[in-house]
């Protein structure tokens, strides 16, 4: 099971990511290499070595490779990691304005994660929602609507289509219980 | 004034050349018979006019080395699949060491570089004719330059294919719109366009000038006199796109 990629070594050991073109490359590469996992899996994109990963790259490459296991429903959640101030602030330029965020945090040589933060620009009611399932642990709609009722006056609906949103982009973990759907923070799988 | 081509061709091609964006400039002005209107004399145009016509004959250069060279050329992938060709890659490691070997920061010579990689990526993807591409580097101490060449359709027709930029009127303001946020021919929705944003932020005001020509217009930042000047001019025409950076250390770097 893969869980964690040297993503420099992957594109051919340079220090310098740029363009659409080879972030589409490394998008086919992650793509050949991944698999569909029974349990929900973080998978590090580990940026250590990286100098330079341009927007473009990042779009094509890592947003690229998270669409795919959120439509493929691989039960893979990418994390990228170890990646230095000047790809943070690209990372921020490709999901600027698409009310998109991903998961991000430094990885010790044991694998040990830390500094987990969420990079990207969520709007107000998914940032919300979001603090709201980390809060609870593991919820669906149904029990946000009743606990945050005061708070948040919005139905069951509502809220499902929060949450869903925020599966699509797998920040999420989405899994079925009966005929409906709960819900957890992916930050706990790092 | 513009002079007339009788005029002004001798003077270039008896001009003692230095930097390689105006030997590119003019060779794409001409691109499909540079031969019959550019003959340059000096070291630096005879050499450069080799490699344009070994380049144009689809000649590939085979050179796993990672030491920059003074100045060099070379042919760009046409394809996706080429742009982590092994002579290609090492082409881009000679010109991450170019940018060092100038005298510029690491971090500065690392993020030109990427926006190298950017540009070439928008002409395999953009230019619709890659294979007209032309790329090139030139070193001295202080002073680091790259060119990328095309002659494909331009950043007008490119930017008009889509519905979104249909209104742009002529190529000075397709130049600009390229240079803003998110602007290529996927249109807005898409997000992409960024890579120019990249270049010009980030290396304009690092004692830099960049040059933008495509179509019949010219677009110029020049950060190397402090805060970045822009400037659109109407000038001859000259099919696809031509980006040439020049930067030099920064004052206290």
């Amino acid at each position: 099971m893969m869980e964690h990629v040297l993503v420099k070594k992957l594109a051919g050991n340079t220090p310098v990511l740029s363009g659409f073109a080879r972030g589409s490359l490394l998008l086919s590469k992650l793509i050949g290499q991944a698999q569909a996992t029974e349990e929900p899996t973080a998978l590090y994109l580990d940026f250590q070595g990286v100098e330079v990963a341009t927007s473009s790259y990042l779009r094509a490459g890592v947003l690229g490779f998270r669409d795919h296991c959120v439509k493929q429903r691989l039960n893979i959640f990418p994390v990228v990691a170890n990646a230095n101030a000047e790809v943070i602030e690209e990372l921020r330029i490709a999901l600027e304005g698409r009310n998109d965020a991903v998961v991000v945090c430094d990885l010790d040589k044991n694998g040990r994660a830390s500094e987990k933060r969420i990079v990207g620009s969520l709007d107000e009611k998914q940032r919300r929602t979001l603090d709201l399932v980390a809060q609870e642990g593991e919820v669906d709609a149904q029990t946000l609507e009743k606990n945050y009722k005061k708070v948040e006056p919005i139905g069951a609906t509502g809220w499902n289509n929060r949450l869903a949103s925020l599966a699509e982009k797998a920040l999420l973990i989405e899994s079925r219980r009966g005929r409906g759907k709960e819900y957890r923070f992916v930050m706990e799988l790092t | 004034m513009l002079l007339p081509s009788d005029r002004y061709q001798p003077l270039v091609n008896n001009a003692r050349l230095r930097r390689i964006g105006p030997i590119v400039e003019y060779a794409y002005h001409h691109y499909e018979e540079a031969h019959k209107y550019f003959r340059p004399t000096c070291d630096l145009g005879r050499h450069f006019h080799a490699r344009f016509q070994s380049i144009k004959r689809k000649e590939v250069i085979r050179d796993m080395s990672e030491t920059a060279r003074r100045v060099e050329f070379f042919s760009p992938p046409t394809t996706i699949e080429d742009s982590e060709e092994d002579h290609w890659m090492r082409f881009c490691r000679r010109l991450e060491d170019a940018a060092m070997k100038a005298g510029l920061p690491k971090e500065f010579a690392y993020g030109l570089a990427g926006t190298f990689g950017e540009m070439t990526s928008n002409l395999t993807e953009h230019s619709q004719r890659p294979s007209t591409g032309m790329v090139g580097y030139r070193w001295d101490r202080g002073e680091f330059e790259y060119v990328v060449a095309d002659s494909g359709i331009g950043v007008l027709a490119s930017l008009r294919s889509h519905p979104d930029f249909a209104w742009i009127a002529d190529s000075g303001e397709a130049l600009e719109q390229a240079a803003s946020d998110g602007v290529s021919r996927f249109g807005l929705a898409s997000h992409r366009g960024t890579g120019f944003r990249a270049l010009v932020f980030n290396i304009a005001n690092r004692n830099s000038y960049l040059r933008f020509r495509s179509g019949d217009h010219v677009y110029t930042i020049d950060g190397t006199h402090g805060f970045p000047q822009k400037r659109i001019r109407p000038c001859g025409q000259l099919p696809g796109l031509l980006i040439s950076v020049v930067s030099h250390p920064f004052p206290n770097s």
